[in-house]
Parts: structure tokens; sequence; C-alpha cells
């Protein structure tokens, strides 16, 4: 599916009147975001969550690893862990650490030396035997991912075209201004 | 904690309300309009919906309670977004706004199903004060509401959403009713004493991370513009740690910490608003209210699988109100093999909610997610809301480990019993009915609970109760508690609605006491 906006791009839909201010402010700012030099993990453990995240989110458009680390590092939550974890920093230095490990064991080799059917293969594997952690991981790396307007409109997302609100909602309906599926 | 220097030592108040949510404001409303002075104390910050709210889930973040609570059990409930507010008007900025009448029977579980346990106060007590709640903040919803006692909303339905009529598409073909649910937010221009004009809902889709519009009836345009109005003052960023008591044991004062510097407030009557965690937490660290044990105790979350599934027709899920559509023909099902009920409701999905739950419940990643988020704007919800029987094994204690103020952080345990899995299964299983027949492909359940309730219950028995039907505490003189931590039993509905109507009557009681 390839979704197709009248307006020309994700963009310039945003850039239009059909777009609130705070609304705009708040996409554009998080599209010109630079990639930031990791505070929170070791260069190694960086180098390593980014060939993770790599595999997780295809063709992000947007540097996951380095705003995991900027999360990390400003000691930012979302109000709940589970019990069973440490704290977060520390279970993504334990999880990294596992991830590494297997990577060792089942392939010989570092994970970020493996090529991408092996890294998939490890990360199924953590995925089964770090389920909690992974699965934390995988949440954050997915939140943002798709908090990204390349990413939401590559899925045909619209619904920051806040003004001047929706009329056409039922099944099959579209505004003129919505995504078209080609 | 630390302990700076503190103001404000001789200030007094009537009634200090500890949070501004579905409890503490329409409260405030009330002893306000019936001329007390009244100080709301609000942990987090006051908005300006249409100048501060972006239609984007990671910018509305602030709007969830973000200390960190440590959720554990077999079935760890997600706080956050998921149930817990903060600012002017908790956890209302972010419900859906979904606001059914619990039904007689779910106040007499035990009497009608001998299990769980009986409300101290029934449906007819809540009545009047659900009629008052709907007249007020102005709950759209259809003429004649096919489910429970009778009742009129003020407003015409919502338009149904795509979610909401593929629903309806599966439920006709397999003969379950459905209707335009009770919805919180107008449908019409809608004028709100204190506040001014609502304008109605313009599908925005939002509600679950704030309205922008004013149309959804969250506090901060309803209850509390009018509790201002009768002369409250509402004090944001004020985070309360101490509760105080004199010599005889009565409430004497609470303080709190403003800009990092702590204050007193004096009172003879703290009602406590904060939530199912916050209150039981603050009660907990002050060693206050527990001679029966109970503080803490019976934690309860509704059972809220959803189930979801791709159909060929475009759905775009970020339009109209989330929970559209609703049927209550499951709340007490002929098949049951379980003691209550749930409802059904149509679910529309913002795009990074969708994929955290496609992460967290499919563990899906790569290019298995990628493709299955090409289908987005294919896709449809049901979710079901249940009730959930209070458990010994479910329960809030303070942790040894502590947050960025200095308090120990709460444990939360959660296992779902025999009851909550049975009702779910039974529930999943329909669901998937329905979508069946409505055409669904690829569908798929997400095992989630929702609200959090219980954990202060209110009661006859004070050995069994930390507060009696009126919301007062057995233990402390001037205590009173106000929110959704006195419910005895979860209820099948959504909390919102029942939350404003304990809170006012808790209100009329304590009025009429004080007038005795």
């Amino acid at each position: 599916m390839t979704w197709i906006f009248p307006a020309g791009s994700v963009g310039t839909l945003i850039a239009s009147d059909h777009v609130a201010e705070p609304t705009r402010i708040a996409l554009q700012a998080r599209m010109a975001a630079a990639p930031t030099a990791p505070r929170w993990f070791d260069a190694a453990e960086f180098a390593l969550l980014c060939a993770v995240c790599a595999r997780l989110i295809v063709d992000p458009p947007l540097d996951i690893a380095g705003s995991i680390d900027a999360r990390l590092a400003d000691g930012i939550g979302d109000g709940w862990r589970y019990d069973a974890l440490p704290a977060d920093g520390d279970a993504y230095r334990q999880g990294l650490r596992t991830i590494e490990a297997t990577a060792k064991l089942v392939c010989g080799a570092s994970f970020v030396a493996l090529g991408a059917e092996q890294q998939d293969a490890v990360l199924a594997t953590v995925q089964e035997t770090s389920r909690r952690w992974f699965e934390e991981l995988l949440a954050e790396a997915v939140e943002t991912a798709y908090a990204h307007p390349a990413l939401q409109g590559a899925i045909g997302y619209a619904g920051f075209a806040d003004l001047p609100g929706w009329t056409a909602i039922g099944l099959g309906e579209r505004e003129a201004y919505e995504p078209i599926d080609e | 904690m630390n302990s700076p220097a503190q103001r404000g030592g001789n200030e007094e108040a009537d009634a200090v309300i500890v949070g501004s949510g579905a409890g503490g404001a329409p409260l405030a409303a009330r002893l306000a309009g019936a001329g007390l002075k009244v100080v709301v104390l609000e942990a987090g910050r006051a908005w300006s919906p249409r100048s501060d709210f972006a239609t984007d889930e990671a910018a509305q973040a602030p709007l969830f309670w973000t200390d960190e609570r440590l959720s554990a059990g077999n079935d760890p409930i997600a706080f956050g977004r998921n149930n817990s507010g903060i600012g002017v008007g908790g956890s209302t900025l972010h419900y859906t706004a979904y606001v059914p009448r619990a039904h007689p029977d779910d106040f007499r579980l035990h009497s009608t199903q001998g299990a769980g346990v009986d409300w101290p106060i029934g449906y007819d007590d809540l009545a009047p004060y659900c009629d008052e709640v709907e007249a007020f903040i102005g709950v759209s919803g259809p003429a004649n509401y096919p489910w429970g006692p009778p009742r009129k909303y003020p407003l015409g339905p919502l338009a149904l959403n795509g979610a909401a009529q593929l629903m309806q598409r599966g439920c006709d073909a397999l003969g379950i009713r459905t209707s335009p649910a009770p919805n919180a937010a107008v449908s019409q221009a809608w004028h709100q004493p204190g506040y001014g004009m609502r304008p109605a809902c313009t599908n925005r889709g939002f509600c679950q991370a704030g309205c922008s519009t004013g149309a959804k009836a969250s506090m901060d345009v309803t209850y509390l513009p009018l509790a201002v109005a009768k002369g409250a003052e509402i004090r944001t960023g004020a985070f309360v740690t101490t509760i105080e008591t004199n010599r005889r044991g009565r409430i004497s004062g609470v303080v709190y910490v403003k800009d990092g510097v702590e204050q007193r407030l004096r009172t003879a009557n703290l009602f406590l608003c904060a939530g199912a965690i916050e209150t039981p937490r603050l009660l907990l660290l002050n060693h206050l209210g527990n001679a029966s044990g109970q503080v803490g105790r019976n934690f309860m979350a509704h059972t809220g699988v959803q189930v979801w599934g791709t159909f060929d027709e475009t759905v775009r899920p970020y339009k109209g109100i989330p929970g559209s559509l609703i049927s209550e023909d499951t709340h007490r099902p002929v098949d049951a093999d379980f003691v209550g009920g749930y409802l059904l409701q149509s679910i529309g999905v913002m795009p990074v909610t969708y994929a955290s739950q496609v992460a967290r419940g499919r563990g899906l990643w790569g290019t298995a997610l990628a493709e299955h988020m090409a289908r987005y704007n294919h896709v449809a919800g049901i979710n079901i809301l249940g009730d959930c029987l209070p458990s010994p094994h479910n329960f809030v204690e303070l942790s040894d480990e502590l947050d960025g103020r200095g308090l120990p952080k709460p444990r939360i345990h959660f296992t779902q019993g025999p009851n909550e899995i049975a009702m779910t299964a039974h529930a999943e299983a329909l669901m998937r009915r329905i979508w069946a027949a409505a055409g669904a492909r690829d569908t798929w359940a997400f095992q989630r609970n929702a609200h959090i309730i219980g954990t202060c219950r209110m009661g006859t028995d004070l050995a069994t109760s930390v507060v009696d039907p009126d919301g007062a505490s057995y233990d402390v003189p001037g205590l009173h508690i106000a929110d959704n931590s006195v419910f005895p039993s979860a209820l099948g509905v959504n909390p919102a609605l029942t939350i404003m109507a304990v809170s006012l009557r808790i209100a009329d009681r304590f009025l009429a006491r004080r007038s005795q």
C-alpha cells in the first residue's frame, strides 16, 4: 500500500491550514530533530542498540537509539515499569548484554558483525528468553518510530489535520485532503 | 523528605480537596456552592487546551502521571497513559468520555450472584446524581437507551464512525443489539455554567490525549470553572506529602510541596480525590486511616480485552469519538460461566497507540510490523469493559525504592482471578464472532486491564472498610475520600460517571452532617 497525499506530501499537509499551530510546531520539530551523541550508553552499547533498532524498524526516518538514550539520560519514564525488571537504564544495559552474549553463543560473533538474517535470529531468541525487557525495548522503538510524521504518512494517517475537524467519518468516507491508497 | 522553609502556616480553608479529577471537581463545586472556603490542591499544571494541546500523541505525554509505579503480579497493570492523569482536570483530560451508567444489579453483585461484594449504597441513591451530572456536563446519547433504567440524555448522539459501523454490521448479523454510546462530548454547542460556550465535537478523535476544543466534558471545562465561579481556589503544582492531625486525632491540615517549597494549609476537613493509587499511597505514607488494615487492599482493574480486525473497507480509525457504539446485551450473558458482565464498545485508535499494542500484544517487528502497520487505515477494534471482583491478592503497597520526589514508589499487585479469566475468554470469543460476521481478516486480541479502582473500600462494617457510606473515614474525624478508591467493586461500566455521582453524594452528605 502506498498512500498519496493530495497536498503533495505529509509535510505539505502539516504546513497547511488544516493543521493547528500547536500540532504543527510539535510535528515540524520532530521532523527537524538531528541525531544526538549518546549520553547514557557507552560507545559500544550505543552501536549495539543502533544495530538492534535497525532490525526492529524498517528504514527508520529518525534516530531511534538516540531518542532512547536521551530519555534514559534525562531520567524520563512513562509512569510504570514491570516490577520484575530493574530501573529502565539498568534494564537496557542488561538486555543489551544479553543480546551480545546470545550473538556470540549462537553465531560466534558480535551482534554488530552479523548479517541481517543472523541478527534477526538472535533477536527472535532474545524475544523468547528476555520476554519482558524485549517487549519494553520493542514498544519504545515502535512508539518512537510511529510518532514521526514520515512513518505516519507512510501508513496513510492524517489525524494531525485537526482543522476544521472531520465530517466524513463513516466507513470508506474521506475528506478531500486525506490520503488515498494508490 | 527534606524540610525546606515552610510557608503559609496560618492559612486555613473550610475544606481542602486533593486532586482535581472526576472525584475532586464535582465535590469542589458543590462545597464552594454551599459557601465553604474550598482549596483544591492539584499536583499538575493548568492547561489552555486550544493553544497548548497538539493533535499528536507524543506531544501530549505531559497529560499523564509519570511518577514511576512498580507493576507486579501475573497480570501487571500498565499505568501512565493507560489510566492515570495529572493536571487540572485529572484523568478526565484523557478519558474517552464514555459514560454509561452502572446497572442496579452491579451494586448488588453478592446478593444477586453470590460473589464479590454489595455496595453499601445502591443505584437509587446514585440515580439522581447521574441525572444531575448528565444534564450538567452535556452527555450526548440516544433518545431511547436500550438497557437499564430509563434516563434522558440532554443531547442527541454523536455520529457513528467507521469502526462503529463495522461493529453494528457484525452485531446485526448475530442478533446483538447496539446503540450509539452515551458520550460526554457535546453533539451541539453547549452553554456551560461558569465556563461559557463549548463548541460541538469536531470528531477530532483525540479524547484520549486531550480535547483541544472544550467539546469533551473534562473537569477543566465543567465542574472546575463552576467551582471557581463559586469561590473555590485551584492551587496547581501542589503535591501533598503530609496529612496533619491534632491532639484529638482530628484532621488539622496538610503539607504540600510547591515549587520545591513545603507549605502548610490548615483545615478541619480533608477530601482525598487523588485516585486509587495516590489516595491509598498518601494514607500509607502518613500511617493514617488504616485501623481496618484495608488501605491499599482490593485493587481492581476492569477487564478490557480488545479484538482488532482488518477490513477491505477504509476505516481511517483516527476520526470520530473513539468509543462511538455500545452494546450492553452482555451485561448478564445467559451462557456466562462467570458472575457480573461487561459491555461492548467500538474503538478507533491513533497510530502510536496501535503500533505499541501490536508490538506488545503480537510481538511483531521488522518487516512483519511494517506490513501490518501499512494496513492501519483498514483496522477497527471492539473492546469490553467488564467487572472485576475484589481480591485480597490484588493490592497497593509502598516499595523501598524512592522516586524523584524522595517518596517510596507504590508497588501494585494484580493477577486476574478465575472470574476475570472466564469473562475475558467469553468476551474474546464473542468479539471474534462479531468481527468474522463483519468481514474481518487477521483478527487478533490484545489483553489488557483498564481503570484503577478500589483500595479504600466504602462499607458499613468498620472492620472491613476504610470509609463509611458517606465517604468519611472510620478512624480519623475530618478525613474523607471521594474518588474511585472507595468503590467496593468495579462495576461493569466505565467509572467516570459513577465517580462524579459518588462525589456529589459525598458532598451532600457532608453538608447535611455539617448543618446538623
